[in-house]
C-alpha cells in the first residue's frame, strides 16, 4: 500500500510503515527509519537520523495541513495498492480555475481559434486580478457557463482547447 | 476624552485600534458584514452591529449603514483604519455633517492628497521634488503625453493606493490594455477611473515618513520606513529606520515631509512616500490615514501613533515636539498573507485550523484571524503582521526569521517560507535592493527541497480535525468528558 502525496505541483510516492512509535519511510526507494511521539496539544515530534523536529498537523478528507519550521504546507493524499502508477488527470488541453472568485470578463467564445498566451478569462479575488491565458494554440471549447460577474471554485473548469 | 469610538473596519486593523481604545478606557463599537459575525474584530468589540453582506459597497464602504451604527450606538467618533473609508473625502464630510468626529484629517485635506494630479502641482508649488509626469486628468492624445514623458512609464490611479489599478508600460503596444486593466481595477476597488501617467523610475526604493499633526498647527514627523520589498506594488516587508539613507538624506526627506504636510494643512496621523534613487528623492504621493506598516515606526520611535490619532481628534494638543523623537533600534515587518509563494502568489482562502503566534522579546503580532475562522476571498489577503524589534538590523532579522518558524498556521497556505526565504537572502541582509528585488531574485519562487519530516508529518498527524478539538478540550481536568471512569455529582 502506498500513497501518493501532492505537494504544491510536485506528486511525491511514499510508503511509511509503523510499528508502535517506530516507523520506516520510503520516498521514492529512498529508505529511511525513525521515530516519533504526539504530543498533547497536538505537535508531533519527529526524530530521524538523530535530528528532532516539531510539526502541527491537521486533516480534513483527503488534504492534509501541516506547518514545519516555518511553512505551511497543504496535501492531498492519494492511496493506491500498487505503487508507481501515477495518472496525470491535468493536461494542457484543459484549464482550471485556479481560485475561487469572481468571473470578470470571457475575451472569445467557444469554438475560436487561439494562440497560446492569448488571455481567455479574467477573474477577480481578493481585488486583484487573474488572467486565464491560452497554454497552446488551438481551438476553444467548452468555455465556463458561469456569467459574467457570477462566482467561480477553484478548481472548476473554465475552458478546454481542441486541436484544430 | 471620548467615551465611544465606533471603528469602520475589519481584520487586523480594527483589533490593533479596539486595543489601543481599551487601553484608553473607551468604548468601542464594531461593524461587521454577516460573513464576519465570527471575526476577532467583533469578539473584541464592547457592541457590535451588522452591516450587510459580504460585499462591501454594501457593507464596509456604505456611508449611511456606517453612520447609522454609529448613530444607534451612541459612538462619538469614527475610526476608518485604512482602506476601506479611510480616503474617502466624501465620507469623511458626512461624518462630520452628521454631528461625529472623524479620526483622520481634514476632508479637504483627503480630498487634495487623494487626487493624485492635484496633489503633485501643489507640492511642485511647495518646492517638494516630484516625479515627471502629466499633471491634471489624462485625456486628449493619450500616445503623445505617454510619447513625451518617456517610456517606461507608470499608469496610476488617481485615487489610487497599495498597488492596485496600477500597471507599469514598457513600450506603445501595451499601453492601451494596460490602460483599461488599470481602470477595471481602479473603477472596483476605489469606485473613481480617473487615471495618471507619471515617468517610470527603474530601481528606486520606496521610503516613506510618519506625520503626526495636531488641530493647532504643531506638525512633527516620526522619521521613515523603508517599503522596498514589495511584490506587484504591493509592500511585504517594511522596516525603519531604512538602511538606505545617511542623516544628512533623512533630515531633508524629514523636511520635505512636513513641508507637503503643512501645504495640506495637515491634521492627525499621516505618510508621505517618496522614491528615493541615488542621492535623490522624489514625492510619490500622501497617504492621509494610519499605514498598515504603522508598527515599526512605533517600536523605534516609543510611540503609540494610534492613541494619538484619538487624541489629537479629541482636540488635545501634540505634546511632543521635533527633538523628542529619536529612533532607537531597528524594527521589522513582515505581512502574512494568504497566498501561495509556489503558486505565483495565488490567494488560497481556507479555514484557519489551528493558530500558534511567536512570542518572545521584542515579537509583535498584529492578527486578525482566529481559530475557526474562514479566511474567505471577498476580503484582503492579509491576515497578520509580525513585527520584530532588536538592538540592530542583523539581529531583527535574525530575530523575524525565527519568529516567522515559530508562527503556525493549519488550513490556509500563506507567504511565510518566501518571507523566511528573503529574511535569509544576502541582498536583503546587506541592503542591497530596490522595490524590483522580489521581481530580480524571485521570479518563479519554488518550495524548498521538501524534507522527509513532511511525509512523516502528513502520514502520521492527527486524526482529523474535529478529533483534534474533542482530544483538546478533554485535557480539562474538571471537564466531565476528561474521566474514563466516570464521574460522580457530588463527589
Amino acid at each position: 500500500m502506498a500513497d501518493i502525496l501532492t505537494i504544491g505541483s510536485s506528486k511525491y510516492n511514499v510508503k511509511l510503515r509503523r510499528t508502535g512509535s517506530n516507523f520506516t519511510i520510503d520516498v521514492g526507494d529512498e529508505i529511511s527509519e525513525g521515530h516519533f511521539s504526539r504530543k498533547s496539544d497536538g505537535r508531533l515530534e519527529i526524530i530521524l537520523n538523530g535530528n528532532r523536529t516539531i510539526a502541527y498537523s491537521d486533516k480534513k478528507g483527503n488534504e492534509i495541513y501541516v506547518h514545519l519550521n516555518g511553512i505551511n504546507y497543504f496535501i492531498t493524499k492519494k492511496s493506491m495498492r500498487v505503487s508507481g502508477q501515477i495518472s496525470e488527470e491535468v493536461s494542457d488541453d484543459v484549464v482550471l480555475s485556479p481560485i475561487t472568485g469572481k468571473l470578470l470578463d470571457k475575451k472569445v467564445e467557444d469554438g475560436t481559434k487561439v494562440s497560446k498566451g492569448e488571455v481567455i478569462i479574467i477573474l477577480e479575488a481578493m481585488k486583484m486580478e487573474h488572467r486565464l491565458i491560452s497554454p497552446r494554440d488551438g481551438i476553444l471549447s467548452k468555455l465556463t457557463l458561469v456569467d459574467i460577474g457570477g462566482q467561480v471554485k477553484e478548481g472548476e473548469l473554465m475552458f478546454e482547447l481542441e486541436d484544430e | 476624552m471620548f467615551t465611544k469610538i465606533l471603528v469602520a473596519n475589519r481584520g487586523e486593523i480594527a483589533c490593533r485600534i479596539i486595543k489601543a481604545c481599551q487601553e484608553m478606557r473607551i468604548k468601542t463599537v464594531a461593524i461587521y458584514s454577516n460573513i464576519d459575525s465570527e471575526s476577532p474584530h467583533v469578539m473584541m468589540a464592547d457592541e457590535s452591529v451588522e452591516i450587510g453582506p459580504a460585499n462591501p459597497l454594501e457593507s464596509y464602504l456604505n456611508f449611511d449603514k456606517v453612520i447609522n451604527a454609529a448613530k444607534e450606538t451612541n459612538s462619538e467618533a469614527i475610526h476608518p483604519g485604512y482602506g476601506f473609508l479611510s480616503e474617502n473625502g466624501e465620507f469623511a464630510q458626512y461624518v462630520i455633517d452628521s454631528g461625529l468626529i472623524f479620526i483622520g484629517p481634514d476632508p479637504e485635506t483627503i480630498r487634495l492628497m487623494g487626487d493624485k494630479a492635484e496633489s503633485k502641482k501643489k507640492m511642485i508649488d511647495a518646492g517638494v521634488p516630484t516625479i515627471p509626469g502629466n499633471h491634471g486628468e489624462l485625456s486628449g492624445n493619450i500616445d503623445a503625453i505617454a510619447r513625451d514623458i518617456g517610456y517606461p512609464l507608470m499608469v496610476k490611479a488617481a485615487a489610487g493606493g497599495g498597488g492596485k489599478g496600477m500597471r507599469v508600460v514598457f513600450s506603445p503596444e501595451e499601453l492601451e490594455s494596460a490602460i483599461d486593466a488599470a481602470k477595471n481595477e481602479a473603477r472596483n476597488s476605489f469606485g473613481n477611473d480617473t487615471l495618471i501617467l507619471e515617468k517610470f523610475l527603474d530601481s528606486p526604493r520606496h521610503i516613506e515618513v510618519q506625520i503626526l499633526g495636531d488641530n493647532h498647527g504643531n506638525i512633527i514627523h516620526l522619521f521613515e520606513r523603508e517599503c522596498s520589498i514589495q511584490r506587484r506594488h504591493q509592500k511585504i516587508i517594511e522596516e525603519s529606520p531604512s538602511p538606505a539613507i545617511n542623516n544628512k538624506i533623512r533630515k531633508m526627506m524629514g523636511d520635505a515631509a512636513i513641508k507637503a504636510a503643512k501645504v495640506a494643512n495637515y491634521k492627525n496621523a499621516g505618510t508621505v512616500e517618496f522614491l528615493y534613487q541615488n542621492g535623490n528623492f522624489y514625492f510619490l504621493e500622501m497617504n492621509t490615514r494610519l499605514q498598515v506598516e504603522h508598527g515599526v515606526t512605533e517600536m523605534v520611535c516609543g510611540i503609540d501613533i494610534v492613541k494619538w490619532q484619538i487624541k489629537i481628534a479629541y482636540g488635545e494638543d501634540l505634546t511632543l515636539s521635533q527633538k523628542d523623537i529619536k529612533q532607537r533600534g531597528h524594527s521589522i515587518e513582515c505581512r502574512i498573507y494568504a497566498e501561495d509563494p509556489s503558486r505565483n502568489f495565488l490567494p488560497t482562502p481556507g479555514i484557519v485550523h489551528k493558530l500558534i503566534l511567536p512570542e518572545g522579546p521584542g515579537v509583535r503580532n498584529d492578527v486578525g484571524i482566529s481559530e475557526g475562522q474562514e479566511v474567505t476571498s471577498a476580503y484582503d489577503p492579509l491576515l497578520a503582521k509580525l513585527v520584530v524589534w532588536d538592538s540592530d538590523r542583523n539581529s531583527a532579522i535574525d530575530r523575524m526569521d525565527n519568529a516567522l518558524a515559530n508562527f503556525v498556521i493549519l488550513g490556509l497556505i500563506t507567504n511565510q517560507p518566501f518571507l523566511r526565504d528573503i529574511m535569509q537572502n544576502k541582498y536583503f541582509q546587506k541592503c542591497s535592493f530596490s522595490t524590483k528585488f522580489v521581481d530580480e531574485h524571485y521570479a518563479n519562487w519554488t518550495h524548498p527541497v521538501i524534507p522527509v519530516e513532511l511525509m512523516v508529518a502528513a502520514l502520521l498527524g492527527t486524526k482529523s480535525s474535529s478529533s483534534a478539538l474533542v482530544q483538546k478540550s478533554t485535557r480539562d481536568p474538571h471537564s466531565p468528558w476528561s474521566s474514563k471512569g466516570g464521574w460522580r455529582l457530588g463527589n
